[in-house]
């Protein structure tokens, strides 16, 4: 049942530097957070066993690059064990998906603090719509009835907050570009 | 609406799960022919991934997330829109697992629904086994299918009643809570009054058992041979169909062998080839005494450990109603008190534990000083799960700067809860924590790792890692007065039921962060 990897410290940190890319990595390639959640158990795991066989030196291969390429793996064993599940994306395009997401991942962590700052730019109930639609375990039916709106109207809410964070992270990335440049 | 527009909204409608056939089918074309939608597609989920992770962390049920913390004074309660708003959340908050399996029974995974058992017989006792393409542990349920035992010895019980010791190497297919196929190997069977008719097929032989005890031996080569112990049993030819009374009898003391031609011989019994309950029993014991002793030495060596804040052997001391802290460090407060709680036996049968059963059961201690990193590992045995929080370790109330919570969600993770802000809980970490059927009962190590200097918090259970999180915020950690198993809420809020259900027979508390080969090992020393 044990496994014998070399239980280094250093894949922690590494897994937890990198955590939030492999997960949005994942995520834009399944379509609900069931899959997602499992899909990232399993390839953490995988990451932690096979940890010895990952080389930091090798050229081209960067922790995340390799982790990619487990997860990529793993969301593959998922589709082929829920192959009849509704509203998974083809093979053809599961393939294009999938070698473009890496490049967008990868982009994650400024992503995502870029996001933290969009955040508080967003009104305050929506603010708390974000919170209660992308809580854990929470479908977005039940959201919408619990905040006393129709699932269409918090459909058109979110399609709204959605735009408006991504423009924000968007003129983020390429402030930060910018200012890098000068 | 133009074409872009439409396209957003496809996305917006598979972000969302809204999508039907149709929608989805017109969203993969129009993302086959344009790299750019995919990208936007990408950048949605991305997003979503993001969103969910700080909605998560911000709602992250704090331990004292009670109502007294949603409590109407509280800046983040004034935030709401709509009392609606606040309902969801309070909600959230005060009764997570059960709102969640109340309002969305199809958004949670397995862990809420109802735990299915495909066994027909439990492992009962396991010596040094291995298993062909399967790992399978001391009081796991068998299904059906094909067992095969490449080394070791083990004792099964047949749902129906009927007890089987089989030795390796043997192929045995379960058939079903009454019935099996013995393909190669050893095999003792115990078939009490209520098993009768537990049949066992081989190439050669059906033998139907009429309350008893054989010994059977199957040779690829040879064939089958039956030794009948005690009481009677009946053979029929393979594949005849079988009629009860017109079978071959064999009585206690009688043996038979069948060839793989289907002659038939008389053959002398000699229960001495097959292993017995006893004798399985006796290397059981040997095997427990070694681990305990093995655990006894790796703990000396921790005795002397100065990053030992607290050590928690649970032997029993002069007073029985204290549990003694075994570590270097010197204060009163670190001895704990036990209230409710009964002493009872851990991993083995010589080793002390302590029993918490009752919601009141509890140990109260009090570490003092502060520190940048923490480590805490337990041995502990879950006997009941139904409440919604199960304490570990937990300082006393809540909001204080460093207080320390330690437990296990029912709804399926173990988290560390480090308190540092009213409006922020980003601080606490979780893992996942699956709780098998075949987990109760059985002694685990759990273990968290606090690093300041890495930012990082991670869980482990039985030396594995179940995740690993990095920290926004790092705090010095201070325990204080604080309970094993059990948690004092403030005093105003709620008394929700959250002990430990189960056994702890080992607690360690160091003020570092240690590595995560020495989490392995602790557990490969002190493994049952």
């Amino acid at each position: 049942m044990h496994p014998t990897p070399p239980h280094d410290e250093s894949f922690l940190r590494l897994f937890a530097q990198h955590e939030g890319s492999v997960r949005a990595f994942v995520t834009s390639l399944l379509p609900h957070w069931e899959a997602v959640d499992e899909v990232m158990q399993e390839t953490s795991l995988v990451m932690w066993r096979k940890f010895d066989q990952f080389d930091p030196d090798r050229p081209g291969t960067s922790f995340v690059d390799w982790a990619f390429m487990i997860a990529r793996y793993e969301v593959l064993m998922y589709r082929r064990k829920k192959a009849t599940d509704r509203l998974v994306f083809s093979d053809d395009l599961y393939e294009l998906l999938a070698s473009e997401a890496a490049d967008v991942a990868a982009l994650q962590p400024d992503r995502d603090r870029a996001l933290r700052g969009c955040l508080d730019k967003l009104e305050a109930t929506q603010r708390e719509l974000v919170r209660v639609a992308y809580a854990d375990g929470i479908s977005i039916k039940d959201a919408a009835q619990q905040i006393g709106r129709t699932p269409t109207g918090l459909y058109k809410a979110l399609a709204r907050i959605r735009r408006t964070l991504l423009r924000c992270i968007e003129a983020c990335l390429a402030e930060k570009k910018s200012m890098g440049s000068a | 609406m133009n074409s872009t527009n439409r396209h957003l909204e496809l996305i917006n409608g598979y972000c969302s799960g809204s999508l039907d056939e149709q929608a989805f089918a017109e969203l993969e074309t129009a993302l086959r022919g344009d790299q750019g939608l995919r990208r936007q597609l990408l950048e949605h989920r991305m997003l979503d991934s993001g969103l969910r992770g700080i909605a998560s962390a911000d709602l992250r049920i704090s331990p004292s997330s009670d109502e007294h913390k949603q409590g109407a004074n509280t800046p983040l309660q004034r935030r709401f829109a709509t009392w609606a708003l606040a309902a969801a959340i309070a909600a959230l908050s005060v009764g997570f697992t059960f709102w969640v399996l109340r309002r969305t029974p199809s958004n949670r995974i397995a862990r809420v629904q109802p735990i299915l058992d495909h066994g027909v017989a439990v492992l009962t006792k396991v010596v040094d086994a291995k298993w062909q393409g399967r790992v399978a542990r001391q009081g796991d349920s068998m299904a059906p299918g094909p067992w095969n035992l490449l080394s070791g010895v083990v004792e099964l019980e047949f749902y129906s009643g009927a007890s089987v010791i089989l030795e390796a190497p043997a192929r045995l297919e379960i058939v079903s809570a009454n019935r099996g196929i013995l393909h190669a190997g050893k095999m003792r069977a115990q078939v009490p009054l209520h098993a009768q008719g537990f049949t066992m097929n081989t190439n050669e032989v059906q033998l139907v058992d009429l309350g008893t005890s054989f010994g059977m031996q199957v040779s690829p080569d040879t064939g089958t041979a039956v030794h009948v112990f005690d009481g009677m049993v009946e053979l029929f030819e393979t594949g005849r169909e079988r009629r009860l009374g017109e079978g071959y009898e064999l009585f206690a003391g009688e043996g038979r062998h069948v060839d793989r031609m289907g002659e038939a011989s008389t053959i002398e019994v000699s229960p001495a080839e097959f292993m017995s309950p006893a004798e399985i029993e006796r290397r059981l014991q040997v095997r427990s005494q070694r681990r305990h002793e093995i655990w006894q030495s790796s703990t000396s060596e921790l005795r002397d450990d100065d990053r030992l804040l607290a050590r928690y052997d649970f032997e029993r001391s002069d007073d029985a109603r204290t549990l003694a802290n075994r570590s270097r460090r010197m204060h009163d407060g670190l001895n704990g008190a036990i209230i409710g709680a009964r002493w009872c036996y851990g991993r083995w049968p010589t080793k002390g534990a302590i029993d918490f059963k009752r919601p009141g059961d509890r140990i109260r201690i009090e570490v003092p000083g502060k520190s940048s990193s923490l480590t805490m590992a337990a041995w502990l045995r879950i006997d009941g799960f139904d409440n919604q929080f199960h304490s570990l370790l937990l300082s006393d109330g809540w909001d204080r700067l460093g207080a320390v919570h330690w437990q296990i969600h029912r709804d399926g993770f173990v988290e560390l809860a480090v308190w540092h802000s009213a409006v922020d809980r980003t601080n606490n970490s979780r893992a996942s924590f699956e709780m098998r059927p075949s987990d109760f009962g059985r002694w685990m190590q759990l273990a968290v790792v606090y690093d300041g200097e890495s930012s990082t918090v991670t869980h482990y259970r039985d030396g594995e890692l179940l995740g690993s999180a990095l920290l926004p915020t790092v705090v010095p950690l201070e325990i204080a007065k604080a309970e094993i198993a059990n948690w004092t809420p403030p005093l105003d809020s709620s008394r929700q039921v959250r002990h430990f259900n189960g056994r702890m027979d080992e607690m360690l508390i160091f003020d570092s962060a240690l590595p995560a080969n020495e989490i392995v090992a602790l557990y490969e020393n002190g493994k049952p």
